[in-house]
C-alpha cells in the first residue's frame, strides 16, 4: 500500500477513530488502527468489539491500494507532532515507513487479516434523524445514565424513535431525563433500544461538516449509525428499562416557576456548605420565595441559606434534593453539558496523545489542531423552567419547554 | 487384642448410615430423589429445628402399594436395580436402597403411601432400625415420609450438627439445587411452619434462575445447548459482566444429579478466564448429559462426586462451548476476532495454571459443612478485611503528614498511592484508606441521626428466598442505616431509599451483600457492636476497590479526606492503611549514608 495525504485530514481522521480504541484490552491488535487504502479513498477502522468506528478521509493520492493494521497510539502521535502539509505512507506487509520532508518514521504493524472485520450498514433498513435534533437529545439525557456497571440498563440511554417522533430517556434510578422531538417520517415499527452513552458521543464524533442527517439501523443486538464520513456500530445494552412514563407523578398541587440561571448560581452557593459526600439542600417554598438552605455538620462546619425569587402561590411547603441532580440539569438548560462520569477511560489514547502533543508543540499550536467538527448549535436558555412537586417522598418534576422533563427524587432526612 | 467379630448387623447399618446422611439436609436430598424417581410433579418438604426435630418430604409419585411398603426399609431394598449389568445403565437418583434403610436406622421414620389410581393408603413406622407393621391409613395419591429425631440415638453425630439456621441453609441449598434441574417440578419449602419458597412449575430454568437470584442474573443469561460425541451440555451461562465473589453461582448437574466435580469446575475457570476478573467468579448453571456408562456416580455415598470415562473430552467439550457462547454472545457474531481466544492461550503457562490452581483451591477448600448461600468463603481476597482483628486495634504507624504546599501524589497498579511527605513517602493502600474515611463519616452520621436517604424512582428488588429470618433480623440495622425497605414478597425485599454516602453505587447489591455477610456476624453481640460491625461492612463494600483507576483528581480528594480523619478514634478493622518509608531509609538502602 502507497499514498499521499494531506496530514491535516489524516490527523482528523486518526483523532475520531482513536476514540473507539481501547485503553486496556486482552486483545492486542484492537489496540491499533486498520488503514485501506482504495479508489482514493483511505478509510480507517478501531475497535474495542463492544463498539467500532470507521471513518474516511478523501482525495488522497493513492499509488497502489491495500491495508495496514498500525499502532493506535504511535500513529496518533505521529501524526500530530508532525508539521509537513503533506505526508507519505509505504506499507510493505507488516512495515510501514512515513516520510516527511527531511525524515521518515518506522512502524511494524500486525496482519490486516486478524484485524476484526466491519459490519456492512444497510441503506435499506436505514431510519434517519437530524443531526441537531440528534446532538439536542444526546446532551439533555446522556449525563444522566448510571455508572454503575452492575445496574445494566440504566448504564444506557434508551433511545425510542417511532412515526413522527424521537426520544430518549437517561436515568441513575434517582433522577431521569427525558427529552424528545418531532421528526420527519420513522419507522412505522417503533424503535426501542438502550444504548450505551459512548456509542451515542461517538456518534457526534463522526458527523462530519454539512452533515444535516444521520442514519440508523437497529438489529437485535447492534445499533449502526452512518454519516457522509463514518459509521459506527455499537452492542445495545440488554436488559429492561424503567417504564420512563409510569415514573412521571401525576396531579402536583405545588407548581413552582423558576428563573434557571438564577436557581443555578443560589444552589451553587448553597452546595459550598453541604457535607461532602452527603449532598442535601433543604428547599423551603412560601409564597413567591424559594429558600435554600445547606448545613454542614462535619469537618469545617457551617451553613448557608439562600433566596431565589420565584413564582408560587402553594402552601408552605419544605423538601430536600441532591443539588448535583438540580446543577446537572441547570448546565444542560443553560446550553452546557454536564461532566459525565468517564466510567470506562474511553477516550484515554486520545487524550494521551494529546497530552503529548500539547507538550511537543506547545498548547497553543495544539489548540490550532482541534478536529474541526462544527460546533454545536447555541442553545438560547428559557428563561424560566417549572417546578412541580406533590409529597415529600414523590419526584419532583422539572420542565423546560414542553419537550425536556427531568424528574429528582427527594432526599429524607431523619430527626 | 480383642477377638475378631463379625459386627452386628445394625452396627452395620449404623455405620453406613453414617455415611449416607451426613446431617439433615442429606436426608431432604434423599427423599426429594425418592420423590422425583416416582414421577412427582409436586414436592413439598418440610423440616423442623434444622431438621433434627423433624423432616417431612410429600409427593405426588406412583406410591408404593402394601407389598412394597413392607420392603421399603430393608436394606437393599430398592426397585430401581436388578442386576449388576443394570449398574452401567443407572437412569434414577436411587439404585442401592440405602437411604430409606439408614433413615430408619437413625431416626423415628414413618412412611404413609397411595399409589396412583388406588383407593387405599397404608403406612409404616420404623425406629432404630425396628420395622413395625404396614397398617391401613388414609392420605391422597403419593408418598409422605416423615423423619423425627433425627441421629436422636446417635448423640455424637447429634452434638456434631450445627445451629439449626444453619442446616435451615443446608436444606434450602438441597432445595435450590433440586428446584434449578427441574423447572417442571413444584416445589414448597417450609421450615417451622413458615413457607420459605414455593415454586411452580416454569418453562425455563431461567425463570428459577431469576426467581431465586434475581432479574439481574437473568437478563445476563445466556443460553448454552450443545451436543457432540455422546455428551449434551444445556443450561444457561451469565455473561462476563455478572460476576460475584465466590464461586456459590456455579452449579453444575450430571444426567441430572447436582456434582462438584473437578473436571468441569476447571472448564468453567478457563471459559471465563480473562474475561473475569481476578477474584471474581462467574454464575453457570449447567446440565451435562452423558451415557450412563460413560460415568462412575458410584465414588460417593451421598453421589455429589463422579467419575469421567474420558474426562479431557468432557473438559474441552465444555469449556469450548461455553467460550463459544460468551464470546458469541459478547460481541456482535462477525466482529469475532480470531485471536480473542488465542488471548487465553496467550497468557504464559504459569499464569494460568497459578489462577486456576488458586480458584479451585478456593473451590474445594471450602469446608464441605459451609452451606453455599450462607457464608462467603473465608476471606481470602485481596480486599477482604481480617475480621479477627479485634476492633480498637490502633494503626501501627500513624502515616506522616501530608507537606503543607502538597506534596506529588500518584496512583500504582490501581491500588496503591503513593504520596511524597516531608522527610520520606508515604504508600498508601487505596481501598483500606477509602474505608476508614467512609467508616468515620457513616458512624459519626449514623450516631448523630443525620442520616440523608435518597429515594428511588423505581424501588430496586433484592431476592434472597430462604433467608427470610435473615432479613427480618437485618432489617433494624439496615433502617438505621438509611436503607428504607420493605418487604416484598417472601424472601424478597423492595428497597425504596438508600443512604445518599452510597453515592453511586448499586444499593440492591450493598443490601445483598450486607445480607450476605450478616450471617457471620455473631448473633449474640450487642446491637451497637453489630452496628458498628455493619457499618464496617457497608464501608468496605462502599469503598473503592483496589483495581479501579483513580483520576489525578480523585487521587487528590482522597488525601485530602484523610486529614479529616481523626486519628484518635479507634479503626474499623486494624489493618494498616498506610506505610512509611522515611528518606533515611531510602539513603542508607543506597549507601549514601
Ligand atoms: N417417595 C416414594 N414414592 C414411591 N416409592 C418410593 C418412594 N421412596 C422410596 N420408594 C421405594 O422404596 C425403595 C427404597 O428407597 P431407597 O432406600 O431410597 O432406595 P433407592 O432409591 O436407592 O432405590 C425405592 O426403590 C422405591 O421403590
Ligand atoms: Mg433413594
Amino acid at each position: 500500500m502507497r499514498f499521499r495525504c494531506k496530514r491535516a485530514d489524516l490527523s482528523q481522521a486518526v483523532g475520531v477513530v482513536a476514540s473507539a480504541v481501547p485503553a486496556r484490552t486482552s486483545v492486542p491488535i484492537l489496540q491499533n488502527i486498520k488503514v485501506t487504502a482504495a479508489d482514493g479513498e483511505l478509510t480507517l477502522t478501531a475497535t474495542d468489539l463492544e463498539m467500532g468506528l470507521r471513518y474516511s478521509v478523501r482525495d488522497v493520492g493513492i499509488q497502489k491500494s491495500g491495508a495496514a493494521v498500525l499502532p493506535a497510539q504511535k500513529l496518533n502521535q505521529i501524526v500530530r507532532d508532525i508539521r509537513d502539509d503533506e505526508v507519505k505512507f509505504d506499507v510493505d506487509g507488516k512495515l510501514c515507513s512515513i516520510e516527511i520532508e527531511g525524515g521518515q518514521f518506522k512502524l511494524t504493524g500486525a496482519d490486516p487479516q486478524d484485524f476484526p472485520q466491519f459490519p456492512e450498514f444497510d441503506e435499506k433498513k436505514a431510519v434517519r434523524i437530524n443531526v441537531d435534533d440528534f446532538r439536542d437529545m444526546v446532551r439533555k439525557t446522556a449525563f444522566a445514565v448510571s455508572s454503575e456497571p452492575s445496574r445494566y440498563a440504566l448504564t444506557g440511554v434508551l433511545f425510542v424513535i417511532r412515526e413522527n417522533e424521537a426520544r430518549m430517556v437517561g436515568t441513575d434510578g434517582k433522577r431521569l431525563a427525558y427529552a424528545k422531538k418531532k421528526i420527519k417520517g420513522g419507522p412505522r415499527d417503533e424503535v426501542k433500544v438502550i444504548v450505551p452513552p459512548k456509542a451515542l458521543h461517538l456518534v457526534e464524533k463522526i458527523i462530519a461538516e454539512g452533515d444535516e442527517e444521520i442514519a440508523f439501523e437497529f438489529e437485535e443486538t447492534q445499533m449502526k449509525a452512518k454519516t457522509s464520513a463514518g459509521t459506527l456500530f455499537a452492542r445495545l445494552v440488554e436488559g429492561s428499562f424503567p417504564n420512563y412514563e409510569d415514573v412521571i407523578p401525576g396531579d402536583p398541587d405545588k407548581k413552582v416557576q423558576v428563573n434557571p440561571g438564577e436557581l443555578e448560581y443560589r444552589l451553587r452557593l448553597a452546595t459550598s456548605m453541604t457535607d461532602d459526600k452527603s449532598r442535601a439542600v433543604k428547599f423551603q417554598l412560601s409564597k413567591d420565595k424559594l429558600k435554600l438552605f445547606a448545613r454542614r455538620i462535619t469537618g469545617e462546619a457551617g451553613e448557608a441559606s439562600h433566596e431565589v425569587a420565584v413564582k408560587y402561590a402553594g402552601p408552605d411547603f419544605e423538601i430536600s434534593f441532591n443539588p448535583d441532580f438540580f446543577i446537572d440539569f441547570l448546565k444542560v438548560v443553560a446550553g452546557g453539558r454536564p461532566d459525565v462520569a468517564d466510567s470506562e477511560a474511553d477516550t484515554k489514547v486520545e487524550a494521551r496523545a494529546e497530552a503529548k502533543a500539547d507538550k511537543a508543540k506547545g498548547k497553543k499550536a495544539a489548540k490550532e489542531e482541534k478536529p474541526k467538527a462544527p460546533p454545536p448549535e447555541p442553545v438560547e436558555a428559557p428563561s424560566t423552567i417549572t417546578l412541580d412537586l406533590r409529597d415529600k417522598l414523590t419526584a419532583g418534576v422539572i420542565r423546560a419547554g414542553r419537550d425536556y422533563i427531568y424528574l429528582v427524587m427527594p432526599l429524607t432526612i431523619d430527626v | 487384642m480383642p477377638p475378631i467379630r463379625v459386627l452386628d448387623n445394625s452396627v452395620v447399618n449404623l455405620i453406613a448410615a453414617g455415611e449416607v446422611l451426613e446431617r439433615p439436609a442429606s436426608a431432604v436430598k434423599e427423599l426429594i430423589e425418592n420423590a422425583l424417581d416416582a414421577g412427582a410433579t409436586r414436592v413439598e418438604v418440610e423440616f423442623e429445628d434444622g431438621g433434627r426435630r423433624l423432616i417431612r418430604v410429600t409427593d405426588d409419585g406412583a406410591g408404593m402399594g402394601p407389598e412394597d411398603l413392607a420392603l421399603a426399609f430393608l436394606p437393599h431394598a430398592t426397585s430401581k436395580l436388578a442386576a449388576v449389568a443394570d449398574l452401567a445403565e443407572i437412569r434414577s437418583f436411587g439404585f442401592r436402597g440405602e437411604a430409606l434403610a439408614s433413615i430408619a436406622e437413625v431416626a423415628r421414620a414413618r412412611i404413609v403411601s397411595r399409589p396412583r389410581g388406588t383407593e387405599s393408603a397404608h403406612e409404616l413406622e420404623a425406629e432404630a432400625g425396628k420395622i413395625g407393621a404396614v397398617k391401613p391409613s388414609a392420605s391422597p395419591e403419593g408418598t409422605t415420609i416423615e423423619a423425627w429425631d433425627l441421629f436422636g440415638n446417635i448423640p455424637a453425630r447429634r452434638k456434631f450438627l450445627k445451629t439449626s439456621p444453619v442446616e435451615a441453609a443446608h436444606i434450602g441449598d438441597v432445595v435450590t439445587r433440586f428446584a434449578l434441574s427441574r423447572p417442571d417440578v413444584r416445589f414448597e419449602l417450609r421450615g417451622d411452619s413458615i413457607p420459605i419458597a414455593t415454586m411452580s412449575p416454569v418453562e425455563d430454568i431461567a425463570d428459577r434462575i431469576g426467581h431465586y437470584f434475581g432479574k439481574e442474573l437473568r437478563q445476563a443469561l445466556v443460553k448454552v445447548d450443545a451436543q457432540a460425541r455422546g455428551i449434551r451440555l444445556r443450561g444457561y451461562v451469565a455473561r462476563p459482566t455478572f460476576t460475584v465473589n465466590n464461586t456459590r453461582l456455579q452449579f453444575t448437574w450430571v444426567n441430572g444429579r447436582w456434582v462438584r466435580d473437578k473436571v468441569l469446575f476447571r472448564s468453567i475457570i478457563e471459559a471465563y478466564s480473562d474475561l473475569v476478573m481476578v477474584r471474581r467468579a462467574p454464575a453457570v448453571f449447567l446440565f451435562v448429559d452423558i451415557e450412563p456408562r460413560d460415568i462412575d456416580v458410584n465414588v460417593h455415598p451421598a453421589k455429589v462426586e463422579i467419575r469421567f470415562a474420558n474426562s479431557s473430552r468432557v473438559h474441552d467439550f465444555v469449556r469450548d462451548e461455553i467460550r463459544g457462547r460468551l464470546m458469541a454472545g459478547g460481541v456482535p457474531q462477525q466482529f469475532v476476532p480470531k485471536d480473542a481466544w488465542s488471548s487465553f492461550v496467550q497468557r504464559t503457562p504459569d499464569e494460568r495454571r497459578n489462577e486456576r490452581q488458586q480458584e479451585l483451591m478456593e473451590f474445594f477448600t471450602r469446608p464441605a459443612d459451609t452451606p453455599v448461600f450462607f457464608t462467603p468463603p473465608p476471606g481470602k481476597s485481596a480486599f477482604a478485611e481480617p475480621r479477627d482483628i479485634p476492633p480498637g486495634v490502633q494503626d501501627p504507624t500513624p502515616p506522616m503528614r501530608p507537606m503543607a504546599s502538597g506534596g506529588r501524589a500518584y496512583q500504582l497498579h490501581d491500588a496503591y498511592l503513593i504520596e511524597e511527605v516531608p522527610g520520606g513517602l508515604n504508600v498508601i493502600d487505596q481501598h483500606a484508606l477509602h474505608e476508614r474515611i467512609l467508616y468515620y463519616r457513616i458512624r459519626s452520621r449514623v450516631l448523630a441521626h443525620d442520616v440523608a436517604r435518597q429515594r428511588l424512582l423505581v424501588p430496586s428488588i433484592v431476592r434472597d428466598s430462604g433467608r427470610e429470618k435473615v432479613i427480618a433480623a437485618a432489617r433494624p440495622l439496615l433502617d438505621r442505616l438509611g436503607f428504607e425497605i420493605e418487604e416484598f414478597g417472601p424472601g424478597a425485599l423492595a428497597i425504596h431509599a438508600a443512604p445518599d454516602w452510597i453515592g453511586t453505587k448499586d444499593p440492591a447489591g450493598i443490601v445483598r451483600d450486607i445480607l450476605m455477610d450478616f450471617d457471620t456476624a455473631n448473633p449474640g453481640r450487642a446491637a451497637d457492636d453489630a452496628l458498628d460491625h455493619f457499618i464496617a461492612t457497608c464501608a468496605c463494600k462502599a469503598a473503592i476497590k483496589a483495581g479501579e483507576r483513580l483520576a489525578p483528581e480523585e487521587v487528590r480528594a482522597l488525601l485530602e479526606d484523610r486529614v479529616r480523619i481523626d486519628h484518635s478514634q479507634t479503626c474499623p478493622h486494624g489493618r494498616p492503611v498506610t506505610l512509611r518509608i522515611t528518606l533515611d531509609e531510602l539513603e542508607k538502602h543506597f549507601g549514601r549514608k
